[in-house]
């Protein structure tokens, strides 16, 4: 069988990280792929849309009320088309550190022997911005090798897409790790598509694919399904089909040339800014 | 506003912690600024602030110390244990009792999900156990990178009881000037003791800060000397109380016997409550106890008296001292000991016409500086290695300078056979007048009898490959070098 491909998504806050890494997961699925996705985000909401709700309980509540003396099927479930699902959880916002407790889940899933043979891909899905090293966890030494940034048009999301290439530029230097290309995850931004294709150009990878926006994500999502499963005939069940399709064809694996914020601002002015029509007032 | 002192050493400038080379040129470069702060690519342990915070005030009546860390965060404190037994027992305390510390245990589950309960827990636990006068809570490397708010819960539980509830914020990698961690405490306690209340002043109230490592024997002298001058002492915080620290602020003046103890919180007890004090070295040998001694008493107006006492302690003394002189006289000596004492040690081998072949001291800066011109003028060049220990360091030096004689702490030198005087052992005589002579004998003693030394090295082997001693002493000092 194929090699485990073990793979990490990062992302500005509230860029559709979670969404697309589950909708994605559910198109690997309709492939045939054994797929196991780890929530690595003390918010806990990773996996609800391929377990059709917040069910499960967290590797760190877990820990916490129980002890490490687990077994796996107390901190796994299994989602839409035999999915695993873990969350790793977290400590309440404001205490603790949610960092150390990504790297004791991850370190416990290896423990108690989560990695099976069986499984094609492992998706690790982080919390907002690499802000600590317990964030880097997931592409640290022997762990996810291929990384894929969810972005869209908007600066914001491009800065943190831009930030998060940095750290993984340096992990890449010692380690293994790979930048597989970004995904658009569209907001209908001005010109968006060239947008991306530029920014990642500049980036040194590729733009991996372009998901339209779609209000059916949000209908799946207040039915806590994926859209393959919510509307499986559907346009945008077809997109996340063909983004599983070129992950699954992906070979494109790079070491990300970070710009400067002066770079990435004329790429905003030359992409983002052309065409000033608008006429904002207050 | 006024810019607030962080407790951090290296804050202030001129500071540094990591250099090797010749004397003279270490004193020029420094002079010119040209001293730069380094690193070691390789080191040996450190000392750090929290274990810093935690010696200077546990001999302290009626507390509790609370570290919240993991619990090897306090194994160290198992020596100021036992220099806090010793100590009772020279002051005659019969029955002698440990300090009451407490540790919070941070595990993985704490460093995840905030250990701040079980600070709480700790707390009330030592108010229901040891009803305390004074309760300390220390904040450790692993509290304060998560974050747990120590004062909040601090002050959170004052509301509702009457011991004075203390965080120090002394996490240990803020600092690798091992002092900062005495700062961090005293920086408490001004904020959380004093807080900035005034009181009537006592004329003839002096407050003598002691770090932990000054021997009852010292202490006596101290206060004996400055007993000379009509000069009653408040001794802090060692083996002292909430009543003696409260009164700090009553003090005429103050001094510390050691130059990097108290010496920032002695600039704020001048700045908030109009305490002039006097800083000048630790009053080790002749030279240094006449300045130690001068400088109080000129900011105590006595200087006239002082000059009395002084000819006739030298009068008393000076016989003695020759003669010990005669026992001594061309030795070659290496030091190391604490910023204060190294220094102090040095001027004290001139008493006896010894000569420095090298120097070990944790830091170098502007105080520092005096002391090395001077011992420059006397010595001449000499190897000086800014090291807070670095035991690898010190035995390639004192192998390569094979001095007759090791002053300092003699853990490593001792191994190789050299004969040794501890001037750290906090439990002997070292300071004033008196304390020069047990001392000068104790030197002398070692190089007449050295058997213990030279047997130990003989079954005894440092870890360090023999290669080792052929490399450069510095090889690991990185960065820093002086642009002369």
């Amino acid at each position: 069988m194929a090699e485990l491909r073990q793979i990490a998504i990062y992302g500005k806050g509230g860029i559709g990280k979670s969404t697309t890494t589950q909708n994605l997961t559910a198109g690997l699925v309709e492939h045939g792929k054994k797929v196991m996705v780890v929530g690595c985000d003390p918010k806990a909401d990773s996996t609800r849309l391929l377990l059709g709700g917040l069910a499960q309980k967290t590797v760190l509540d877990t820990i916490r009320e129980e002890g490490e003396d687990i077994s796996l099927d107390r901190i796994m479930k299994e989602g839409f088309g035999g999915t695993k699902c873990v969350e790793s959880g977290g400590p309440e916002p404001g205490v603790g550190c949610a960092g150390r407790g990504i790297i004791t889940s991850i370190n416990m899933l290896e423990n108690l022997g989560a990695y099976t043979d069986d499984l094609d891909y492992v998706f690790y899905d982080v919390l907002g911005d690499v802000v600590c090293g317990g964030f880097a966890m997931p592409i640290r030494e022997g762990k996810a090798k291929e990384i894929y940034i969810v972005a869209s048009g908007e600066m914001m999301a491009l800065y943190a897409a831009n930030n998060i290439s940095k750290g993984i530029q340096r992990y890449a230097r010692t380690g293994g790790v790979r930048l597989g290309g970004i995904i658009c995850n569209s907001r209908n931004v001005d010109r968006e598509l060239d947008l991306l294709r530029a920014f990642s150009k500049e980036l040194g990878t590729k733009l991996l694919y372009f998901v339209p926006r779609d209000n059916v994500v949000q209908h799946a999502e207040i039915n806590k399904k994926t859209v393959i499963e919510y509307k499986p005939d559907s346009n945008q069940a077809q997109e996340y089909r063909n983004l599983a399709q070129a992950v699954i064809e992906n070979t494109d694996f790079v070491i990300p040339t970070p710009m400067t914020q002066e770079r990435l601002e004329e790429i905003l002015m030359e992409y983002g800014m052309m065409d000033l029509s608008d006429d904002y007032r207050i | 506003m006024a810019q607030t002192y962080s407790g951090v050493r290296e804050s202030k400038p001129g500071r540094v912690n990591d250099y090797g080379g010749e004397s003279i040129k270490t004193a020029e470069a420094f002079k010119k600024g040209c001293l730069k702060r380094a690193d070691r690519s390789f080191a040996q342990g450190l000392q750090c602030q929290q274990i810093n915070s935690m010696s200077a005030l546990m001999s302290l009546e009626d507390a509790v110390f609370i570290a919240h860390s993991p619990q090897g965060c306090v194994g160290c404190t198992s020596l100021a244990v036992d220099m806090y037994r010793v100590g009772q027992a020279h002051r005659g305390v019969k029955h002698i009792k440990n300090p009451h510390i407490i540790v919070t245990n941070l595990d993985q589950k704490s460093v995840i999900f905030g250990g701040e309960n079980k600070l709480r827990d700790s707390v009330n636990l030592a108010i229901e156990r040891y009803n305390p006068k004074l309760i300390f809570v220390f904040a450790s490397c692993a509290s304060g990178i998560i974050g747990d708010d120590i004062d909040a819960i601090c002050s959170d539980i004052q509301k509702e009881v009457e011991a004075l509830i203390i965080p120090i914020h002394c996490e240990g990698f803020k600092s690798k000037i091992c002092a900062s961690g005495f700062d961090a405490a005293f920086i408490s306690i001004q904020k959380y003791i004093l807080k900035d209340t005034k009181l009537p002043k006592d004329e003839n109230l002096v407050n003598l800060f002691a770090p932990v490592s000054i021997s009852y024997a010292d202490q006596v002298e101290m206060e004996r000397m400055l007993g000379l001058l009509g000069i009653k002492t408040n001794y802090i915080p060692f083996y002292s109380n909430l009543e003696k620290i409260k009164q700090i602020p009553a003090a005429a003046a103050s001094t510390s016997i050691c130059k990097v103890f108290a010496d920032e919180f002695m600039k704020t007890l001048e700045e908030k409550y109009d305490i002039p004090y006097s800083h000048t070295v630790m009053p080790i040998g002749i030279r240094n106890t006449d300045k130690w001694f001068r400088g109080i008493a000129k900011v105590m107006g006595k200087e006239k008296e002082a000059e009395e006492i002084i000819a006739r302690e030298h009068e008393r003394v000076q016989p003695l001292v020759d003669k010990i002189k005669a026992r001594l006289q061309g030795k070659r000596v290496f030091i190391c000991g604490g910023t204060g004492r190294s220094f102090a040690a040095a001027a004290l081998i001139d008493d006896f016409g010894m000569k420095l072949v090298g120097l070990e001291t944790p830091t170098y800066d502007d105080d520092a500086q005096v002391d090395i011109e001077y011992l420059n003028g006397i010595h001449g060049d000499y190897v000086v290695d800014i090291a807070n220990m670095q035991p690898f360091e010190q035995v390639n030096l004192v192998k390569k300078l094979k001095p007759d004689v090791f002053i300092g702490v003699p853990e490593w030198a001792a191994k190789l056979g050299i004969p040794t005087t501890h001037v750290l052992d906090m439990k002997r005589p070292t300071m004033g007048y008196d304390g020069l002579i047990f001392l000068g004998n104790k030197i002398a003693d070692q190089l007449s009898n050295p058997g213990f030394n030279v047997k130990l090295s003989k079954h005894v082997r440092l870890p360090y490959k023999d290669s080792w001693y052929d490399e450069d002493a510095f090889k690991y000092i990185v960065g820093g070098e002086e642009n002369v």
